[in-house]
């Protein structure tokens, strides 16, 4: 199963692929693989342009069964063959890419060579890269363990 | 800023967070709050006021008490959120899977494993 937990308010889930690191991140970063699987079964993309270059743009619309449509877009931050890729993420309002964006997180993708298999860590969250993120001190670590417990009970 | 975007801001702090993770164990005075922490009381109070805009907390007086609890509601946007994008995540990284053995190289590794090819 999957590793899936709640880290300083990011979710963070690592799996494990039997490919290269190569491989895993062409499958990110080219846009004839991407738009092979980043399409739930039941959703039609309708756009689909990403430029993987540090400050590179991308844009995704997809139209779902039910007929609701939804667009999303970003900026690549960071983007490092074959180890790491971190971009921008947000929603525009009502599935139209003239409306405004909403809440915006960013999602690292990080992936580490485990023999000839690769081990790919994505964390999406609003605080990857904000400042003061990497000094919690291990206190606080523990204490927001106890709250992360507490939100998926009350969940 | 949305309620959302405002919600995650206040949990980017790492005190706040311990503020919160002191009241999912019951509801608090402010100096209850701010004992542990080696920060003034109206530090706390900035904190404290920060978390309610962001819905996260309520503050009620009773008497000269000055009280803080948990809002459930609050949390519960934000916990919904992560596990909205948690399912989402591991749909799409299934069909990556799916996708990496479907394009895999036929000289990868010497397994004996049959394959379909498309």
């Amino acid at each position: 199963m999957p590793d899936t937990s709640l880290d300083a308010n990011a979710l963070r889930i690592t799996r494990t692929f039997d490919a290269t690191r190569e491989r895993v991140f062409d499958a990110w970063a080219k846009q004839d693989h991407f738009v092979q699987w980043m399409c739930p079964p039941g959703v039609e993309i309708t756009v689909c342009e990403i430029d993987v270059q540090p400050g590179g743009a991308w844009r995704v619309g997809a139209r779902h069964d039910s007929g609701r449509v939804f667009a999303s877009s970003g900026k690549y931050v960071e983007v490092k063959r074959p180890e790491r890729l971190v971009f921008t993420w947000a929603h525009h309002a009502d599935g139209d890419f003239a409306r405004p964006r909403g809440h915006e997180t960013t999602v690292r993708i990080e992936l580490r060579a485990v023999g000839d298999k690769t081990e790919l860590t994505l964390i999406h969250g609003p605080f990857a890269d904000t400042p003061g993120m990497d000094d919690h001190n291990a206190g606080w670590t523990g204490s927001f363990d106890k709250l992360a417990a507490f939100l998926r009970r009350a969940a | 800023m949305d309620q959302l975007s405002q919600t995650f801001a206040a949990l980017a702090d790492p005190t706040r967070r311990a503020i919160l993770a002191r009241l999912a164990a019951g509801a608090a005075t402010v100096g209850d709050i701010a004992e542990p922490f080696d920060i003034s009381l109206p530090a706390v109070s900035r904190h404290l006021k920060v978390l309610t805009e962001a819905g996260l907390i309520e503050r009620h007086t009773e008497a000269q008490w000055r009280r803080c609890e948990l809002r459930g509601e609050g949390m519960r946007a934000a916990a919904d959120w992560i596990e909205f994008y948690r399912q989402f995540w591991e749909n799409q990284l299934d069909r990556l899977d799916d996708f990496l053995k479907r394009t895999a190289p036929e000289t990868t590794k010497g397994k004996s494993r049959a394959r379909h090819k498309p």
